[in-house]
């Protein structure tokens, strides 16, 4: 999409309903996986998920285009929430049940319950990805966002840049010294793995 | 592990495509509903963009209070000319049948009366409340008709003070005029048959004058019926 494009879309999805509903459509899906990677949870990633359109939605009215897309605009807020999470160890949102209980009207075509249960199982079958998540969750914050933007959502330096709102060099640095770190970290693992593996077979 | 080996890892992991549609669907429709597309933002956008600010509005709203204590006098006196003028339109819009009608209801010329008025310096509205303090005893009005009247009070140039009722139509219903008589007030007003009952004092005209060729009943100039 390009300059012009996104400043359209900007006045549009502002005004129009009906061009919010297929932005939020075209972007659910990335802002719920982008949160569940940093996470690895799925109730928190729905409360998160929740909390960052209603925070869009509510701050749509003063977005103006700066250089920075819609897309990397709902990552920066994602991204501002998941952190409150991470760094309170708990999270408290505006959550769909609180929004009943303030009069709004859900619809809810499937049993939550069983979607979560299904999500949760599938969840379960990327284990490789669950070990990665638990060792990049250890680090800094600051170090967990640049890896999981760069390699779980495949963002470039630049919109990475823009999502934190720092320097692309600084980006570069936190990527490379984060990198750094998860791999002294998993070798270490490794390490450990392969001397339990040893003293088990012995 | 070296670093390239940990990237190759990062970028070839499975990772997890999962996407809950019963909490997508929910969360759309709870953001569809949400007041933003009902109007709430124009408020809070005017509010937090600070294009009004909040010491502006209290800026505003002292000079408006300001205002209404300064001009507390001239601003009926926009509304009593509005009047005036709808009256006096009225009147002169009418048949030369009904403005006779109307000379022998009123026992004056409605039209030059409104003239008068206009020019007026202190032309203003009086409210029911008013005019009933001015005109005491208020006459009997048992249809609550007078309730609905405007009333016009202003000064002619003798120094006779006049109220003129006027109806919803704008048209004059009666009129009344006071003046000092050994420095008491007496009251005189003309009857009208379209609107009620607005008796004379004892039920007769108590003064007669005449100043300046004019001829006045109770301080009402009077014209000579045709």
């Amino acid at each position: 999409m390009d300059v012009n494009e996104e400043k359209e879309l900007i006045k549009l999805v502002q005004k129009e309903p009906e061009v919010f509903a297929k932005v939020y459509v075209q972007y659910y899906p990335k802002i719920f996986g982008y949160v569940l990677k940093r996470t690895a949870n799925l109730e928190i990633a729905q409360d998160i998920t929740s909390e960052t359109f209603f925070k869009a939605l509510k701050k749509l009215w003063q977005l103006r285009w700066r250089n920075t897309s819609f897309s990397s605009w709902l990552y920066r807020i994602a991204t501002n929430e998941i952190n409150l999470y991470l760094r309170r160890g708990k999270y408290k949102s505006a959550s769909l049940d609180e929004l009943q209980e303030l009069g709004f009207e859900l619809v809810s075509l499937h049993n939550p319950e069983t979607e979560i249960i299904e999500a949760q199982e599938k969840l379960k079958q990327h284990q490789d990805f669950i070990v990665c998540q638990q060792k990049i969750a250890q680090l800094d914050i600051k170090y967990q966002e640049v890896i999981t933007l760069r390699f779980f959502e495949q963002k470039q330096i630049k919109e990475i840049s823009e999502i934190l709102g720092k320097s692309e060099g600084t980006i570069k640095s936190l990527l490379h010294r984060g990198l750094e770190k998860l791999r002294s970290s998993m070798t270490e693992e490794i390490k450990n793995a392969t001397f339990r593996r040893v003293a088990h077979h012995k | 592990m070296n670093k390239d080996d940990l990237i190759k890892k990062l970028e070839n992991l499975d990772l997890p495509e999962i996407e809950l549609q019963s909490h997508q669907r929910r969360l759309k429709m709870a953001l569809l509903n949400s007041g933003y597309w009902k109007g709430e933002r124009t408020t809070m956008a005017l509010l937090k963009k600070q294009i009004v600010p909040v010491s502006g509005i209290i800026a505003i709203a002292a000079i408006i209070v300001v205002f209404s204590f300064i001009f507390k006098g001239a601003m009926p006196q926009v509304s009593a000319q509005e009047i005036a003028q709808k009256s006096y339109n009225t009147v002169a819009s009418l048949s030369q049948e009904q403005q006779i009608e109307l000379k022998q209801t009123m026992k004056i010329d409605a039209r030059d009366l409104l003239e008068e008025a206009l020019n007026a310096k202190d032309l203003k509205v009086l409210t029911y409340d008013e005019f009933a303090s001015q005109y005491p005893p208020v006459p009997p009005d048992p249809e609550g008709k007078l309730h609905t009247l405007m009333f016009l009070q202003f000064t002619r140039s003798n120094g006779q003070t006049i109220i003129l009722g006027i109806d919803q139509n704008y048209l004059p219903v009666f009129t009344t005029a006071m003046f000092s008589v050994s420095g008491e007030d007496a009251n005189a007003s003309g009857p009208g048959e379209r609107g009620f009952d607005v008796r004379f004092e004892d039920g007769n005209p108590s003064t007669e004058e005449v100043i300046n060729g004019e001829r006045f009943i109770n301080g009402v100039k009077v014209t000579p019926q045709e």
